[in-house]
């Protein structure tokens, strides 16, 4: 699935990386620890999460995870958005709660 | 204690059917030639505190051995400056570099030697077996070893399951200084660029990233956020050591106990706490050694093997 | 929907048999507590990897409907005990909260 896509299904708008919209997704990911998430070893996933600290985007980096939705419609602190910037993570922010982002996601066939 | 009872005592053979001899075996091999002298042997003995030096031909291929036993014999009968060719033992008895645990052992066993040469199926000599070798294999096939007071010198003497490589310089180094949790992670960002530069597969990279940035997340949450860490990354393997000045682990078994953690609640907000830290780095590193104890520091030694995909 | 809905369409096993009859009317993904304390919604499915005993607290406190533990992660004796005293049902997906959440969202949970 294209971030294009996660933008449009999610109501999402895009904090860093409006360039990289093109890219894609094969899986999602949705976790408030980021252990978690570094247990679960694939690159092409779209990670989705509450959190706003510069440690999912450390985390993203660690697995090469292409992309960041933040849900709860939490504001990315400038920092943050500077070091995905920095690392060349798309972060993305929706309004949604977490279980009706994935849901969305998961309905219209992004798989886990 | 020795090796042979220490093994027997162990009676889980299955635990290291992974193991063959090239796995267990030392590569940095010193070896002469038949026409060689038997001073030269003698010297090289001394020089590189070892009991035996294979013998191969112009082609690397083993044919002979000669141990302590020959030159004290050798230097009984005025001997020294014969060729090694003239005192070596030709019958060597030699292992395969696929040959299993289970045969490294026996062959211990029988023959009460305390090294093997190594070779390949064309005889070619690749490394030597010692028995410290064995053990180093043992420790480092176990996942974790907690080795700390008096429970280190008892299993252990004077063993060492942490690379020797750390004490004289190492290819990557940063020092964790962090406060909060804001640059936590900085230092295994450095080390991944550090590994892609040298030319490591996107895989092993990838393990050694996440297991360096878990290890590093613990010396921010619980250990003051002053550490270090550090890397040999060569001949495809890369070695990451991160050391802190503790307040250290008192139960290993429990802290890699997934979900077990003393992290604060204010951690656990953070997405971290979570006590899955050492139980991914477990799960993704091919070897893994731990020291510590209760208020001591903490050293934590993670093996990624780039053939082991 | 009711629990016992839930426990068939997402195909959990139940660690602890609660109130399965009570009804379940929203859905929230999270593993921060107190995020759930302060967001859910009571009656909700709450799917989580969290295993900490505190869940039942907070699940208890907000009236969470059933506990969804993700990735085959399951509970020490104690939290299912405090889970069984207070007829909260606990089951255990071998699946992702992504993929339990997608699910129960599939049916129709919003």
């Amino acid at each position: 699935m294209k971030l294009t896509e996660v933008l449009e299904i999610t109501g999402a708008t895009c904090v860093v990386g409006e360039q990289l919209a093109d890219i894609e997704v094969h899986h999602a990911f949705a976790s408030d620890l980021m252990s978690d998430v570094l247990a679960m070893s694939r690159p092409d996933t779209l990670l989705i999460t509450g959190l706003t600290t510069p440690q999912i985007i450390r985390t993203a980096q660690m697995l090469d995870l292409p992309a960041i939705l933040v849900v709860r419609g939490k504001d990315v602190p400038q920092y943050v958005a500077d070091l995905a910037r920095t690392t060349g993570i798309v972060v993305l922010t929706t309004h949604d709660i977490m279980y009706v982002a994935s849901g969305k996601l998961y309905a219209r066939g992004l798989s886990g | 204690m020795s090796l042979e009872r220490s093994v027997e005592a162990l009676r889980y053979l299955e635990l290291f059917s992974n193991l063959d001899a090239s796995g267990i075996m030392s590569t940095t091999v010193h070896a002469l030639h038949p026409e060689d002298r038997v001073a030269a042997a003698r010297i090289l003995m001394r020089e590189k505190s070892i009991s035996g030096v294979p013998i191969v031909d112009a082609d690397f291929r083993l044919v002979g051995l000669i141990s302590v036993s020959k030159i004290i014999e050798a230097l009984a009968d005025g001997r020294l400056a014969d060729s090694v060719d003239s005192v070596m033992v030709r019958d060597v008895i030699s292992l395969h570099a696929h040959d299993t645990f289970e045969t490294i052992l026996s062959c211990f066993q029988r023959f009460k030697f305390g090294r093997f040469p190594v070779v390949e199926e064309d005889g070619k000599l690749v490394g030597m077996i010692t028995d410290t070798d064995v053990l180093s294999a043992i420790i480092r096939s176990f996942y974790s070893v907690y080795v700390h007071d008096q429970r280190r010198t008892m299993t252990l003497g004077s063993f060492s399951a942490l690379s020797k490589e750390f004490e004289n310089s190492a290819d990557f180094v940063y020092d964790i200084s962090c406060i909060g949790l804001e640059n936590a992670g900085e230092g295994s960002a450095r080390l991944k660029v550090f590994l892609q530069t040298k030319g490591f597969g996107e895989s092993v990279v990838r393990r050694a990233s996440v297991c360096a940035y878990e290890a590093e997340m613990n010396v921010c949450i619980h250990a003051g956020g002053q550490g270090s860490l550090r890397a040999i990354a060569r001949n495809g393997e890369i070695i990451v050591r991160v050391e802190d000045e503790g307040p250290g682990i008192e139960n290993i078994d429990l802290a890699m106990k997934e979900g077990w953690s003393t992290a604060t609640d204010a951690i656990r907000e953070m997405g971290f706490g979570a006590g899955m830290g050492l139980a991914n780095i477990r799960r993704f590193s091919d070897h893994l050694v731990i020291i510590s104890g209760k208020d001591k520091p903490t050293k934590l030694e993670m093996i990624f093997l780039a053939g082991k995909e | 929907m009711t629990v016992h809905d839930v426990i068939d369409s997402v195909g959990a096993d139940v660690a602890v048999d609660g109130d399965t009859t009570r009804l379940v009317t929203s859905g929230y993904t999270c593993d921060l507590l107190s995020e759930v304390i302060a967001k859910a919604a009571p009656g909700s499915a709450w799917a989580t990897i969290q295993t900490h005993v505190n869940v039942i607290a907070v699940a208890a406190m907000v009236g969470i409907s059933v506990v969804i533990v993700c990735e085959g992660r399951t509970c020490e004796s104690d939290v299912v005990e405090r889970a069984a005293k207070e007829h909260l049902t606990i089951l255990y997906s071998k699946d992702s909260a992504y993929v339990v959440s997608g699910k129960l969202y599939v049916l129709g949970l919003r």
